[in-house]
């Protein structure tokens, strides 16, 4: 049932009359419809054959219909879709039915992508596994015992799987990056400000970021010269810094002349020895194709949890106030429990949170409570503006950094939801990018003996996401890997 | 106990206080599992109790501009109130907050 062709040569066969939009759409909707590994929560088929019929009338009227014509796209379900239900993952925005689009949404289709379904999520985007969905967990297409990472599971299991080319995610703490690497696909969270985060469900605005999914990096930056740019409807988004196109950049790129980073104090952490063994020969790769690679620290490296632990959850107990049972949401009381009055409306509303999502609304509201926020809220924020004064530090005259994305690779399901601090320090190298803002990239780089995959991270600094692609591409075809699930 | 800065999130009394704060209904037994949950977390975090930064290097970061401050179409009443648990008369319904009593 799967698919491997690429997302730019479906759309240069859709262009050409070759393939018809509809044709490639009806195929995806069946992929999705016999999703063998809980990667969608719901597809989108009137939605799609609308869109494809559109694209493949544009294509016959000889009109352009778009970079990404005929694309089938998966979206996150924490993404508005105007009349597709999106719930976040959660119980309490079960039957939530967005009056409109998210501005990706907008976008990818005004490049002539067709969504075809939204993916499995941890409820809020509260998690690193997908376990915390709740409407069950994704699979990982490696290994159907172990998890797709998280919180952007079913993206980046629908696309490694093979149902879909392209998906949209997004990442507060590592939520498409680490889902990449455990998936063996290729994805980046955007320099913050770089793409719209209007009708993306917000988790923790001052590090939520959306970003794409792909099986290469010539199809991510397909997708991300679709994504990128100022929204005026989103206050924190800005017109990106660089000039000429993601596309342009993943051809004929060389890792020649690069200087590449290695974070000292990440080796130093414990990591899984195959992962640490993929990335060296990774970096071996890389410096063989003429890259200079150079030690660097980070020295505040072990705050990077604590604050993120305390920010994101502050940010998240303040975004999930507005679920109080006044707008939206499933009203308790309303199918026969007690009424609900004024002072019970909200809670009784918010049982519909799960254990997790009540877990980091409590730890957020303590952080921000009167007695606490010093020693708390405003010693994270400081931490926050040293970790990124030490990437700014490590990243003059480099390139990138580069280690690895996730301390291990897919871990068996159930394995870590006893104990929420091990899965949290899942997250050690790729909160600290959120914290400060920067893009960052996880691309393949082998597999263990048993065949799981691994990713390499790329950081590199403020709006430098074009040149982190064009060395991800690079290096991606030094490396040279099958990434198909079984292909090995 | 409002108003009490001095709580002990540690405690499931402390714990119940939070939950008042973050308006979650908690049994007595979720309390209790979350008071050593918060105990183990707030072990995690203490690290940054540490950190004493060098007043230089926390320059406040620019603001974002504003966009200009025009009028333009925003969603339709009906739209808006589609998700509504309850609505009438173009508003969203809610449960009585004052009382006659």
């Amino acid at each position: 049932m799967s698919d491997w062709a690429s997302a730019t040569e479906l759309a240069a066969q859709v262009r050409r009359g070759e393939l018809r939009a509809a044709d490639v759409a009806a195929a995806a909707l069946a992929r999705v419809a016999n999703d063998p590994l809980h990667a969608f929560l719901r597809a989108c088929p009137q939605r799609a054959h609308a869109r494809a019929e559109t694209v493949d009338a544009q294509v016959a009227a000889g009109e352009d219909p778009g970079p990404l014509a005929g694309v089938p796209i998966a979206i996150k379900d924490n993404l508005c879709t105007a009349g597709v239900e999106t719930t976040a993952g959660s119980k309490l925005l079960a039957g939530f039915v967005p009056p409109y689009d998210a501005e990706v949404v907008r976008r990818v289709e005004a490049a002539g992508a067709i969504v075809v379904g939204k993916t499995n999520l941890d409820e809020f985007s509260m998690g690193s596994s997908t376990e915390h969905s709740a409407f069950g967990p994704t699979l990982n297409p490696w290994d159907p015992s172990r998890v797709p990472g998280g919180s952007s599971g079913g993206s980046a299991a629908a696309v490694a799987g093979g149902l879909v080319p392209l998906a949209l995610g997004s990442d507060t703490g590592g939520s498409i990056r680490q889902p990449a690497a455990l998936c063996g696909c290729v994805g980046l969270k955007p320099t913050y400000g770089a793409v719209s985060r209007r009708g993306l469900i917000a988790f923790g605005s001052s590090l939520d970021q959306v970003g794409p999914f792909a099986r290469s990096v010539g199809d991510l930056a397909a997708l991300l010269d679709a994504l990128c740019g100022h929204d005026p409807a989103d206050m924190t988004s800005e017109q990106p810094a660089w000039t000429g196109s993601f596309a342009e950049a993943a051809q004929g790129a060389s890792l020649a002349g690069a200087t590449l980073g290695v974070v000292r104090d990440y080796l130093e952490l414990t990591l899984d020895p195959e992962v640490r063994a993929s990335v060296e020969a990774a970096v071996s790769a890389a410096e063989a194709q003429g890259a200079t690679v150079r030690e660097v620290s980070l020295d505040h490296t072990a705050l990077a949890i604590p604050a993120y632990q305390v920010l994101a959850t502050a940010e998240a107990s303040t975004n999930l106030a507005r679920f109080d049972g006044v707008a939206y949401g499933v009203r308790a009381g309303a199918e026969g429990d007690a009424p609900v009055d004024a002072a019970t409306l909200a809670p009784s509303t918010r049982r519909g949170f799960g254990p997790e999502v009540r877990r980091r609304i409590l730890l957020g509201t303590f952080a921000l409570s009167s007695g606490h926020y010093d020693a708390y809220y405003l010693k994270a924020q400081q931490a926050r503006r040293v970790i990124r004064a030490d990437f700014l530090a490590a990243l003059d005259g480099v390139d990138a950094l580069i280690g690895p994305t996730s301390p291990v690779p897919a871990f068996p399901l159930g394995e870590k939801l006893a104990d929420p601090l091990a899965m949290y320090a899942l997250d050690v190298f790729t909160v600290s990018t959120n914290l400060a803002g920067l893009p960052a990239l996880s691309l393949p780089c082998g597999f263990t003996d048993a065949g799981l995959p691994i990713g390499v991270q790329l950081t590199g600094a403020p709006w430098s996401d074009l040149r982190l692609v064009a060395l991800a591409a690079a290096w991606e075809q030094a490396l040279g890997l099958d990434r198909r699930p079984g292909a090995q | 106990m409002t108003g009490n800065a001095d709580f002990d999130p540690r405690t499931p009394e402390g714990i119940a206080h939070v939950a008042r704060l973050a308006r979650l209904a908690l049994t007595a037994d979720e309390a209790q599992g979350l008071a050593a949950h918060m105990t183990a977390l707030l072990e995690s975090v203490e690290v940054l109790q540490e950190l004493e930064p060098d007043r230089s290097s926390l320059v406040p970061s620019p603001l974002h501009e504003l966009r200009d401050d025009r009028v333009t179409p925003s969603l339709p009443p009906e739209r808006a109130l589609a998700n509504a648990p309850e609505q009438a008369g173009g508003g969203f319904v809610v449960p009585a907050v004052l009382s006659e009593s």
